[in-house]
């Protein structure tokens, strides 16, 4: 993979009164080609302003933004107005011009880059419109369609320059959960056959869990955790984070703890990843070692493409340790809670 | 009944009509003319705009305000030596167009600012995302947008103009206002008077059933 966005030590602050209020502080990401990348934070987090700098809607105030290489901060009025063809985006309140049909606002990019056809932009129209399911609403204007529709022509409206990037500035946040996961499978569907670079700002775990390859954590204008997603999911280390997943998840650790205070034996929390998730190992490794147990909590879902199962254990007996071993050389995350 | 009508001047108040809509269909061309593009730089060099210019913004506005504070028939009076170096005379049809275009320009300008200030400001940054420059969101996205808006401008303004007309028919500037002072005020003859002012009505409401006809047709909301 190479890389095809990147942050190097980007700060950002606005005056309000007179005062400097920090917005961002010392951002170093990096977005690899063809991948989805999730920014998730509270609102006031600045993950608005973050996702603004990539196509300088917003301009830092240190550091550099790196698309493909070229450090977008250094770019005159034409490089920008390149770079921002190349660089699509869809946003929470949709922004369709009210003024122009659906046809109309998929075609605009293209009429404002002036650099195709009349014939070429009516069949380019003709088959993103068909791309996301709108074409029997072409000639509609944006009032007349749903929530769900009007995002599905932000998409299209994106695409029609045929970016690199797509930017989604809370995308789904205006939208009911079912429509919600059909506009993320479409983002998913496009990512893979365009091979398209997608970053995403949300608040919403579930966005990331079903969609993105890696996240970033964002906290009061820092990083303060990034990675796979499956492993911030699954282990997630800063407290930002792990409110976040337990939120998604309606499991409230602390809570869980207190719980089990007088289960007899060990706690132990294992994590199956891949493969191994639908693997008998649970029940082979308590026989040959001689271990009762009792299951406390556990889930088993998927995180994007990868299947995943933890579970809580009560354990007792002779043979915990060799147990535990066996597990991590299994494959498994132990995590011995008491 | 018929004693009564036949003693009104009807020839005299066809052509005082006729010249009421002269100078209104002049001076709201002309108040277009200058009004929008005013209205537009208003919007753009205000706080935050595609072009913050404080200080430009802060003469244009003030400017403005100096227009609009200015009672129209004291307007009047000032703008005569004006208008006889423009037009030649301050007398008649001709002479009192550039009066009313002075009044109603920063008015319609104005409402145009604000008119453009109601769009809103994400499909600015959409249509910024695209990459398209000033010139291209100001005529794409920005004027379409807010085009209700400016047409019910142009209708209260074209309204405003109706009764500027009136009154300029006190320093003889001819029309139905005209018509009314020396019929109504000078002989009163009160006839007439009713007259034109029954023929003013229907203006004002025709003008305004043809403005929300326009912002219905264009609002697409």
């Amino acid at each position: 993979m190479s890389t095809i966005l990147e942050f190097q030590n980007v700060s950002k602050h606005y005056r309000v009164r007179q005062q400097d209020v920090a917005a961002l502080h010392d951002i170093d990401l990096t977005v690899e080609a063809g991948e989805i990348f999730g920014i998730i934070g509270q609102s006031g987090a600045g993950k608005s302003t973050l996702i603004r700098l990539v196509n300088l809607l917003e301009r830092p105030n240190a550091g550099r933004i790196l698309v493909d290489g070229q450090d977008v901060t250094q770019l005159d009025e034409l490089g920008l107005r390149t770079l921002r063809r190349g660089v699509g985006m869809i946003f929470q309140h949709f922004n369709l011009l009210s003024s122009r049909t659906v046809a109309q606002n998929v075609a605009f990019p293209l009429r404002i880059a002036g650099l195709w056809s009349e014939d070429e932009i009516r069949s380019r129209v003709a088959a993103l419109l068909d791309r996301v399911g709108l074409s029997e609403h072409a000639s509609k204007y944006p009032a007349q369609l749903s929530g769900g529709q009007k995002q599905r022509v932000g998409i299209a409206r994106a695409l029609a320059t045929q970016p690199r990037i797509l930017l989604c500035d809370e995308a789904t946040s205006a939208l009911d959960p079912q429509t919600t996961q059909s506009v993320l499978r479409l983002l998913d569907e496009i990512n893979q056959e365009l091979n398209l670079t997608i970053v995403l700002i949300t608040h919403e775990m579930n966005v990331i869990r079903t969609l993105c390859d890696r996240v970033a954590v964002l906290d009061e204008g820092r990083v303060v955790e990034s990675g796979e997603v499956v492993d911030v999911f699954l282990h997630p280390g800063h407290p930002v984070s792990r409110r976040f997943v337990f939120e998604s998840e309606d499991v409230d650790e602390e809570l869980l703890q207190t719980a089990f205070e007088h289960v007899d034996g060990r706690l132990i929390r294992l994590t199956f990843r891949g493969d191994t998730t639908y693997e008998p190992l649970l029940g082979r490794v308590m026989r040959e070692h001689e271990l009762d147990f009792s299951i406390l909590s556990g889930r088993i879902d998927r995180i994007k493409n990868t299947p995943y199962g933890q579970l809580l254990l009560g354990l007792n007996g002779e043979h915990i340790s060799e147990a535990l071993d066996h597990f991590r050389h299994a494959g498994l995350t132990v995590e011995e809670l008491r | 009944m018929m004693e009564l009508i036949a003693a009104i001047p009807w020839p005299e108040i066809g052509e005082a009509s006729l010249d009421t809509l002269v100078m209104l269909a002049v001076s709201m061309l002309f108040t277009l003319i200058l009004g929008l593009p005013l209205g537009i730089l208003l919007f753009l060099t205000g706080k935050r705009q595609l072009m913050e210019q404080t200080a430009v913004y802060n003469v244009m506005s003030f400017v403005i305000n100096i227009l609009r504070s200015v009672p129209f028939i004291i307007l009047l009076i000032v703008m005569m030596p004006v208008t006889e170096i423009i037009i030649g005379t301050s007398l008649g049809v001709q002479g009192s167009i550039p009066p009313l275009v002075v009044g109603a320009a920063p008015f319609f300008a104005r409402l145009v600012e604000t008119a453009l200030r109601e769009v809103d400001r994400g499909i600015i940054e959409a249509t910024q995302a695209m990459g398209a420059s000033k010139r291209q969101i100001v005529f794409g996205a920005l004027i379409p947008e807010a085009l209700p808006g400016i047409i019910a401008a142009a209708t209260v303004t074209v309204i405003a103009l109706v009764s500027y007309t009136a009154l300029s028919g006190v320093i003889g500037g001819g029309g139905l206002g005209d018509l009314a002072v020396r019929y109504g005020y000078h002989r009163h003859q009160n006839d007439v008077l009713v007259v034109t002012v029954v023929l003013l009505l229907l203006l004002v409401q025709f003008l305004q059933m043809l403005g929300d006809k326009l912002v219905l047709r264009f609002s697409r909301r």
